[in-house]
């Protein structure tokens, strides 16, 4: 590869004027032209005063500037043209139709009824064959590029044979509710519209777990269950509402997920009264789950007993974490090997394209 | 694009995908994240981006699919057959004799017809994209306005 302006070369002559051309614009990497033989009145060419062959061959810096200038001649056609569009073409290599051994990017402006078609012609190709692509060039991708950044998580649908129902005996029930608590668990356990959880109008989707987000608060100590994932809300919303650690706990009470016990409280476990009273000082809080063995039956939220709730704590703990729960992070790739070689074989390429 | 399977690479600013209507496999389409209908509106930075994502993966399509050539079509305007009205440009693997024919007749104009088009261009680029006429128009009544001549004189 050769960027000084070669003699055989037609436009590196004309970039450097030996040629009589009409030029549209000039600078010190790039020359913009009027194509002798236009497609359409105004068609222009841009190219680099440098002899690159194919656009990969080109640096970086100009082929910023190279888009910048194809930006500023597509307004300026469109504008003193009156054209209707505007077509940005670039060939590499002579199957796509490349007719000269210097690069050019044509900037064809389009008029209706000028007998140009530039659409995209669609053709059917097996899913495998595609998958298989795709899966070549997302390596090479990350080959090339290094590590990946994490794609966006977008809030999944969770179908509603995913659900599993935990409870499926009938619960003992030690105390009955009285009228305050069934209240409370109103709010909490409301039916689901869709796929999210609304609680108190705030949308909650599946990507945070509020376990760890709670668990960053010492003050906090959860005494009956964890949170199931189901219902966990994203932290960007809480934090969208509190700014300081110590305002959490009020955000948290105040959307429900978690009530500060009493003395008494039926939802204290034995483990929960002794640790409640070796820590005088601290206030313990029921963390409720808000999860999938509630949805079953969304209208009538079972009470459970404290045998039940040590269970499904127990079974929370244990069980594989579903696809929606866990952040898929491809794993990165090593770091592209550090040679003198560029990334690319730029001599094989211009071999294969009959580059002189 | 609501699905995202078929990304194959991800930025700040641009998205490469695997075009789910391929004209010859592996062909991709490279997008701005934000909103832009047409070319002019995308800013210098994010086009330039563009530009040198799409050099790396049409290299990628020369490298793993051993392609002879390669398209880069940027439809801009209805008039030009935009489809989408998303700014993208679509990377296209050619072989020979693949079917597709991006080719055009060529048909040459008078000496006027060209020096006509040549002047008419020059003067839009002199002036510059709209954005700057617009600041420049500003500027312009900003030194003619009243109200700053004499700011004493508001009540």
């Amino acid at each position: 590869m050769d960027p000084q302006p070669q003699q055989q070369c037609i436009f590196c002559q004309i970039t450097q004027g030996k040629i009589n051309t009409q030029k549209v614009y000039e600078d010190s990497d790039i020359v913009a032209v009027l194509d002798i033989n236009p497609a359409n009145p105004g068609h222009c060419l841009v190219i680099t005063r440098a002899h690159y062959q194919v656009m990969p061959q080109i640096p970086d810096e100009i082929v910023v500037k190279m888009m910048d200038v194809t930006r500023k001649i597509s307004h300026a056609s469109l504008s003193a043209l009156k054209a209707q569009g505007t077509v940005i073409f670039v060939a590499n290599g002579a199957a796509a139709g490349q007719r000269a051994p210097h690069f050019m990017l044509h900037v064809i402006p389009r008029v209706p009824g000028d007998g140009l078609t530039f659409d995209i012609p669609k053709k059917d190709y097996s899913l495998q064959e595609f998958a298989e692509i795709k899966k070549k060039i997302y390596e090479r991708v990350t080959g090339v590029v290094g590590s990946q950044p994490v794609l966006e998580q977008l809030p999944v649908e969770v179908p509603a044979q995913d659900v599993k129902v935990v409870v499926e005996q009938k619960p003992l029930v030690e105390q009955e509710p009285s009228k305050e608590q069934e209240k409370s668990f109103q709010f909490i356990w409301q039916k689901p519209s869709g796929a999210h959880f609304d609680i108190k109008g705030l949308p909650v989707y599946d990507t945070a777990n509020v376990t760890r987000f709670l668990a960053r608060h010492k003050e906090l100590v959860t005494v009956v269950e964890s949170l199931a994932s189901k219902g966990s809300m994203h932290t960007i919303e809480l934090l969208r509402i509190v700014d300081f650690r110590t305002k959490y706990l009020f955000a948290l009470e105040y959307l429900g997920y978690i009530r500060p016990l009493g003395e008494s409280d039926p939802l204290l476990s034995s483990v929960g009264k002794e640790r409640k009273k070796n820590h005088p000082g601290r206030t313990f809080y029921a963390v409720t789950i808000i999860g999938r063995q509630f949805i079953s039956n969304p209208s009538k939220p079972p009470v459970l007993s404290n045998a039940v709730k040590e269970k499904v704590l127990l079974e929370e703990m244990d069980r594989p974490a579903l696809p929606h729960e866990t952040v898929t992070h491809k794993p990165i790739p090593p770091p592209p090997k550090q040679n003198d070689k560029p990334d690319f074989d730029l001599d094989r390429l211009t071999e294969m394209l009959g580059g002189r | 694009m609501a699905s995202r399977k078929n990304t194959v690479y991800e930025d700040e600013d641009v998205t490469v995908l695997m075009y789910p209507q391929p004209a010859s496999p592996g062909h991709m389409l490279v997008l701005p994240r934000k909103h832009f209908t047409i070319l002019e509106q995308v800013p210098p930075e994010v086009l330039g981006k563009m530009g040198i994502i799409s050099n790396k993966m049409s290299m990628i399509q020369f490298e793993t699919l051993g392609v002879a050539g390669t398209n880069m079509l940027v439809q801009n305007g209805v008039g030009a057959g935009q489809t989408m009205p998303h700014f993208s440009m679509h990377l296209i693997p050619r072989n020979q004799d693949d079917g597709i024919n991006f080719s055009w007749k060529s048909r040459p104009l008078t000496e006027e017809q060209m020096a006509a088009v040549e002047l008419g261009l020059k003067e839009q680029l002199e002036l510059g994209p709209q954005e700057e006429r617009i600041e420049a128009k500003k500027e312009e009544k900003q030194k003619h306005s009243t109200v700053l001549k004499y700011p004493e004189r508001i009540p």
